[in-house]
């Protein structure tokens, strides 16, 4: 019988007990695929958005409330003039509950502004102009708000023709109303008002000239901060926070899963005191008996993270059909968030392992054998 | 982009039932809590926005609606008008109500096609648009009430509260006997309200699901769930937007004023 022989034996030897443990880690690691997996799909989906749009820096004012604060849309002439900006649009954009969907993306953009670009008509056309009472809704909002083309939509007290379902290529973008930007700022009453101007700046600008830039906006304009697109996940608080809580939330689940493998081990150790006993008798060194111990908790933190993947995964796209969340973000489980999860139940299952380990290292042969 | 950062919505209302103003946590007495949050209630001109969904007893179908709310909350003078802004066939179904320290509150409901009717103050416990609030809920200030006192300690949802305890003094004209309120102490929103009538029997709770920042960077409840023992009805109300940077006249409180849904500028 080899060593590992011996390591899946013992494992095996009380299934039940085995199997409750692994569902006790895989529970902890299924929350850390959940949790961070959300909150890393709601990153990469803003970054996405930002990068089809091909926004280089994003000017907003995030003072007060949940939303950028508005300002004078007239900002934006004076952008315009300086080096560096290729384009430059306005944009009102605003979290609203339309009629009975809960909230969603609202975005009233500069007619012939470039954020409306990338928007590709899947069915119906584009609005003909910034006058023509219509909105085109990304294919997840018509979804949610049960549009087709040539329905009518509800924003506010008005009342706006669907022309158009449109493909804006991020989860962002399709969950979100699109229309011109006087029309929205009429019906929510924010004439004259935009919360962003999108810049983009001309190919191959370097780094450094862009900070300039948003240094120099910064200056004119000191109520509102401009910030490199490319930075706006890594800075912003928001973004901190939805990932700190991810993190801490799913600590919880696995400090759970710790103590369940470390009773797990201690109840083997002591079960198996005269097995220890004879091992050390035949001439095992201590060290190899706390390998041994090491080994049976590492390998059920490996087969509770690789459960814990699978319903993690599961709970992901569970999560990602529920109304709520459906159109808003799109969750993310990239491959190095599997590494890292079954990284963490391994380092679990070997931390949890070390103080049954210390315990069975200090039996000797004659105790053992006494049982 | 990053107002997805502190997305859904805010969205306070209920003019008393809302309140904000963050502080650090400390001792308070009372009067000072009190104090505190009726200042914080005090907020100006505003109007709201939120989605109240109304769950009937018994499993039936929920009626959803979408609400506009104009108010002008000053010391002494809480005036509102809300509107129905969704769904179409109901598009501007309105109520006014104004009230002044010391009287009881009056106003106007307004019903399409053009049914404009007196609220009475024995009215003033019916129903707002079908829903778990009455009228006085959304105009009378509690916390302005004579007798405030603290009634202890409990954790709502996480958060250790305060209970504050407001009773009516004889110049405050109120249907009910005692209001409690579980107020959290850092943030000065209250996470529970207990509306009891003169018999003490407990006639409406309130609770606070969700606290959003305002525009003014104030948190305020978002998302509250009113229920009424014994009736078996829920009324959920989800916040989704409020601003202060809104003037309004005389004139927006008024009948004539009552089904104008713009907002003033």
């Amino acid at each position: 019988m080899n060593f590992l022989t011996i390591v899946i034996r013992s494992l095996w030897r009380r299934p039940v007990r085995t199997s409750l443990t692994l569902v006790g880690i895989s529970i902890g690691i299924a929350a850390v695929i959940t949790l961070v997996g959300l909150a890393s799909g709601y990153e990469k989906s803003v970054v996405r958005q930002l990068d089809v749009i091909g926004i280089d820096v994003i000017v907003s004012n995030m003072e007060g409330g949940m939303m950028p604060k508005a300002f004078d849309e007239s900002m934006k002439a004076e952008i315009a003039k300086l080096p560096d900006t290729e384009k430059v649009t306005t944009v009102l954009m605003q979290m609203l509950s339309v009629e009975d969907a809960p909230m969603m993306m609202v975005s009233g953009r500069e007619w012939e502004g470039f954020t409306w670009d990338q928007l590709e008509v899947e069915e119906g056309r584009m609005p003909k102009d910034a006058s023509e009472k219509a909105v085109v809704i990304g294919r997840l909002a018509a979804e949610v708000l049960k549009k087709k083309v040539g329905d009518t939509v509800q924003i506010e007290t008005d009342e706006f023709q669907v022309v158009g379902i449109v493909d804006g290529q991020s989860v962002v973008e399709n969950g979100a109303i699109i229309l011109a930007l006087p029309l929205f700022q009429e019906v929510s009453g924010y004439q004259g008002k935009v919360n962003f101007i999108d810049i983009k700046v001309p190919k191959n600008t370097d780094s450094g000239r862009i900070t300039a830039l948003c240094e120099k906006i910064e200056a004119l304009f000191p109520e509102v901060r401009a910030v490199k697109a490319g930075e706006v996940v890594g800075t912003s608080q928001g973004f901190r926070i939805a990932r700190a809580m991810s993190w801490s939330t799913s600590l919880l689940a696995i400090i759970v899963g710790v103590l369940g493998v470390m009773n797990t081990m201690l109840m083997t150790v002591f079960e198996r005191t005269h097995e220890i006993g004879i091992l050390l008798a035949l001439g095992w060194k201590r060290r190899r008996i706390v390998f041994l111990v090491l080994c049976e908790s590492a390998i059920l933190g490996l087969l509770g993270g690789m459960v814990g993947v699978i319903l993690g995964a599961g709970a992901l796209k569970i999560l990602e059909l529920t109304p709520t969340i459906r159109g808003m973000l799109e969750p993310d489980l990239s491959g190095g968030l599997v590494i890292q999860a079954i990284c963490i139940a391994v380092g679990v299952g070997v931390v949890s392992g070390l103080y049954p380990a210390w315990r069975s290292s200090r039996l000797t042969p004659s105790l053992a054998l006494q049982g | 982009m990053k107002m997805l950062l502190r997305h859904l919505a805010l969205p306070a209302l209920l003019g008393t039932l809302c309140f904000s103003t963050t502080t650090r946590a400390q001792e308070f007495s009372a009067k000072d809590l009190a104090g505190r949050l009726s200042a914080a209630v005090l907020d100006g001109d505003s109007v709201t926005k939120l989605r109240m969904k109304i769950e009937p007893s018994g499993g039936g179908d929920k009626t959803l609606v979408q609400v506009q709310i104009k108010a002008r909350r000053l010391p002494g003078k809480t005036q509102v008008v809300y509107q129905l802004l969704w769904p179409k066939e109901r598009m501007g179904e309105s109520f006014l109500l104004s009230k002044t320290k010391g009287n009881s509150a009056e106003g106007h409901s307004f019903r399409l096609p053009k049914e404009v009717t007196s609220l009475k103050s024995a009215q003033l416990k019916d129903s707002v648009f079908g829903s778990d609030l009455a009228y006085l809920d959304v105009v009378e200030n509690f916390f302005a009430w004579e007798s405030q006192s603290l009634a202890g300690q409990e954790t709502i949802n996480r958060v250790n509260c305060l209970i504050l305890e407001s009773k009516p003094g004889s110049s405050d004209s109120t249907l009910y006997g005692v209001v409690r309120s579980w107020v959290d102490p850092k943030k000065l929103v209250t996470m529970r309200v207990e509306k009891f009538d003169p018999s003490g029997k407990l006639v409406r709770r309130i609770d606070t699901d969700r606290v959003a920042k305002s525009d003014l960077g104030k948190d305020i409840p978002a998302s509250l769930v009113v229920t009424r023992p014994g009736s078996g009805t829920v009324t959920e109300l989800e916040g989704s937007n409020i601003r202060h940077d809104v003037k309004y006249s005389d004139h927006d409180f008024t009948v004539p004023a009552m089904a104008d849904l713009r907002i003033p500028r």
